[in-house]
């Protein structure tokens, strides 16, 4: 590992922090941030097939009205097939995965839109995904973002990490962030944002609603 | 495992894989390069393609100063300049962010950028650009080029047609990099011959449209 990539981790971790959002402003420049351990993503397998500590939480179970205990926030590294797999176990649910990483402003700036959704939606049946691309030995940075933006919903990161082979492997044809909606039988029917323009966050609404019978 | 995710994911990625050149205005390979003329340089000139019939091949990268990706391969594009400058290669470096939604992306930033200061923890180098780095500031130049993201890089041949676009490389850490695309179709492209892979899929920060 070269002090580049040391320095893209630290840097990674920095933009995890209170703050990361902020478009203004230099690039942080503090070299001396601890940088976590960036071996290569092939040496994450062990950690990708850790299983997540915590089941998900059904919205069946969501209604039972048991005291509310707040569900943890959690992240794992997964790839392709362990996503389809995911995907999968679904089934009859509405499913947005918001593929998205720290490095990409856009998507840092659109994951809160993302968690609203999944508040609002996720007793009518909405499934909510995320997938970062960030660095696998990333993890816990992704997962200090994750809590802080209180996205109890099932998070993955790409084992591929920040290379060409995250957006190969889960077929993706261009940048972060993309949106993917899939409708109650497992079909892709919407994918944002439209060529050559941000994402919507308004198209995104209308497209969920859509799909779970709501009137708007 | 069931079968309709995996059908639909394939499906969606083929779709989208023939979307990947840019969707409705995808350039392709061996078409004639969009023209682009009398864009701001960060040298306080303007730049045309036309301004470069000398160069043998002109690698145009599409590229900004916030975006992590692209920091992150400045040191490998000046590199490439300064390793393919002789061999007739001109990399010219053009912004396409609107600054109203990224201030970071101003021209005023480009400048600090190219000289070498506000570099921020991308960048092992301290170099300035060796290469133009010029506005689109109308966005009209990555939209004729069906960019999407910074960086994306398109290679023009000694007629100007499209050689190759595509990524850099495959990773944004350094050291992770096990694939050269665009050195390997510099050097194709070179030698007369037509690049063994002439597409990839670009890798980076969307393109922050108006």
């Amino acid at each position: 590992m070269n002090a580049s990539a040391l320095k893209i981790a630290a840097a990674m971790i920095l933009l995890a922090a209170p703050g990361c959002t902020r478009v203004e402003g230099p690039p942080a420049d503090d070299a001396d941030q601890p940088a976590q351990d960036t071996s290569p993503p092939a040496d994450a397998g062990a950690d990708a097939a850790t299983p997540s500590d915590e089941l998900p939480l059904s919205a069946e179970q969501a209604e039972t009205g048991a005291p509310a205990e707040p569900r943890p926030v959690t992240v794992r590294v997964i790839d392709e097939q362990e996503f389809d797999e995911v995907l999968a176990g679904y089934g009859g649910d509405v499913v947005l995965v918001d593929f998205w990483a720290m490095w990409c402003i856009p998507c840092v700036e659109l994951f809160p839109h993302t968690v609203a959704l999944h508040e609002r939606f996720a007793e009518e049946g909405l499934r909510v995904v995320s997938v970062s691309f960030d660095q696998p030995e990333s993890e816990s940075a992704v997962l200090d973002f994750l809590k802080d933006q209180g996205a109890t919903f099932d998070n993955f990161i790409s084992r591929y990490g920040m290379g060409i082979q995250s957006s190969e492997k889960f077929g993706l044809p261009g940048p972060v962030p993309q949106l993917r909606l899939y409708d109650r039988e497992g079909e892709l029917v919407h994918t944002f944002p439209e060529p050559q323009s941000p994402v919507d966050p308004e198209a995104v609404d209308r497209a969920v609603e859509e799909l779970l019978g709501i009137e708007p | 495992m069931n079968g309709k995710w995996t059908v639909g994911i394939g499906a969606a990625a083929l779709v989208l894989s023939i979307m990947a050149g840019g969707g409705m205005a995808a350039l392709e390979i061996a078409q004639k390069a969009p023209e682009f003329s009398r864009l701001a340089g960060v040298d306080d000139q303007e730049h045309s393609l036309a301004d470069y019939t000398d160069a043998d091949v002109v690698v145009v990268v599409f590229t900004c100063n916030h975006c992590p990706a692209s920091q992150a391969y400045e040191d490998r594009l000046i590199a490439l300049q300064r390793d393919y400058r002789a061999k007739g290669v001109q990399v010219i470096a053009i912004n396409p962010n609107c600054p109203e939604k990224v201030p970071l992306d101003s021209f005023e930033k480009m400048k600090e950028r190219a000289a070498g200061n506000d570099l921020g923890n991308w960048r092992d180098a301290k170099e300035p650009f060796n290469f133009p780095y010029v506005v689109d500031a109308t966005q009209e130049v990555a939209k004729a080029y069906a960019a999407t993201c910074t960086p994306h890089v398109f290679v023009l041949d000694g007629d100007r047609k499209v050689a190759y676009m595509g990524a850099i490389d495959d990773h944004m850490a350094p050291g992770l990099v096990e694939r050269q695309f665009l050195r390997d179709a510099l050097d194709a492209i070179l030698e007369g011959k037509p690049p063994e892979t002439p597409v990839t899929r670009e890798f980076g920060c969307g393109i922050v449209w108006k």
